[in-house]
């Protein structure tokens, strides 16, 4: 694609447009989204519990096709481990942000 | 009456079909999957039949559906994620509905949570996993593994490179075990309580009194039900989101 293309030049003209009647409705760009303490728990659990899920079943299947008895299965389970308390940790990161900016626009608008 | 709490989630077929050995019949969950699709379809077309400045009911509502995901993949992923709307809008959409039709009341049939079958949303993750792995490397060619190579000393990647693989596979389980979980114990609960007035109201003298209890922890549960419903189509839709952002912009986040 190139900038003299006449549809791209329309389309960056709509965006910046957009862009302005964006910055004018302010109040509309932040759609709350409800959020539940029940429901947080549960994100971070199942964060934990998948790794720890994929991780276990890929030493047993790496157990099984190379016959290496329950060695793989240990590692893995282990990686997995490590793997869910990373997703946690991003997860609760990602949440510890949004909150963050949600505070830091309600603080704004007041 | 249903007996068991787990007797709401039973597939039936309904038109019995086979192909080639494999039992394609079309069951209640293929039926409530039409019947989703088709509400969601109507709900949108209704909203946009009459573009009006000042908008009807429907149409704020439909436009403030749009609104929303549309803000959501713009905070999540960037303007860039905009080229993905429409599958993440649908995908709302569709869970969006799943779960509210399923909340409706059983009046005259029934009404089936597709979204409590765990091979539904485990379709749905799947694909989202599928698309985030075909864009990242339509996007980056064979520089998107290094997604899986965070910035740490050359000795840790050792330990890491498993660990991120690890993590990466475990999306799409998370993804639809959490969707599938919520709405299978929200559904069982529902049910648990309602047994509970029955047969609290049917117990006789001071007991048939306290099935106001559990009718009154029901309504609460109902009114959480549809709150569950609106958030998990919501994070579900926002990690599609941000699964989407890791295979467009690798290594920055937004």
């Amino acid at each position: 694609m190139s900038d003299d293309d006449p549809d791209v030049r329309r389309l960056n003209e709509i965006e910046q447009r957009l862009r302005k009647a964006r910055e004018m409705r302010a109040e509309i760009r932040q759609v709350e989204a409800p959020n539940s303490k029940l429901g947080i728990a549960f994100r971070l659990v199942t964060e934990l519990m998948a790794a720890l899920i994929v991780g276990g079943a890929i030493g047993w299947g790496l157990d099984r096709v190379l016959g290496t008895g329950p060695f793989l299965f240990i590692v893995m389970f282990m990686v997995g481990v490590a793997a869910g308390f990373f997703n946690v940790v991003r997860s609760a990161q990602r949440m510890n942000r949004d909150q963050a900016a949600k505070d830091a626009d309600s603080v704004k608008r007041e | 009456m249903a007996t068991s709490p787990m007797e709401q989630f039973e597939i039936v077929p309904l038109v019995p079909l086979e192909a080639g050995g494999f039992d394609i019949s079309f069951t209640n969950a293929s039926l409530w999957m039409c019947i989703v699709a088709a509400s969601a379809a109507l709900f949108l077309t209704l909203g946009a039949s009459s573009s009006k400045l000042v908008p009807s009911r429907m149409q704020s509502l439909a436009e403030l559906s749009y609104t929303f995901i549309a803000d959501m993949i713009r905070s999540a992923a960037g303007t860039e994620g905009l080229k993905f709307f429409p599958f993440i809008f649908t995908l709302f959409m569709f869970v969006l509905f799943a779960n509210l039709v399923g909340l409706l009341p059983p009046i005259v049939i029934h009404p089936f949570t597709v979204t409590s079958h765990i091979i539904v949303t485990f379709a749905l993750a799947l694909f989202v996993f599928l698309m985030v792995i075909v864009v990242g490397f339509w996007r980056h060619g064979p520089r998107f593994l290094t997604l899986f190579a965070p910035a740490v000393p050359w000795p840790m990647l050792i330990l890491m490179i498993p660990i991120e693989i690890v993590s990466f596979l475990s999306r799409p389980i998370s993804l639809s075990v959490r969707l599938f979980a919520n709405m299978l114990a929200g559904h069982t609960m529902l049910f648990v309580f309602g047994t509970f007035v029955i047969g609290l109201a049917g117990a006789g003298g001071a007991l048939s009194l306290l099935s106001i209890a559990p009718l009154l922890a029901i309504t609460a549960v109902s009114a959480l039900e549809f709150l569950i419903a609106f958030l998990q189509a919501y994070v579900f839709a926002i990690l599609t989101c941000i699964y989407l952002n890791d295979a467009l912009h690798l290594h920055d986040h937004h």
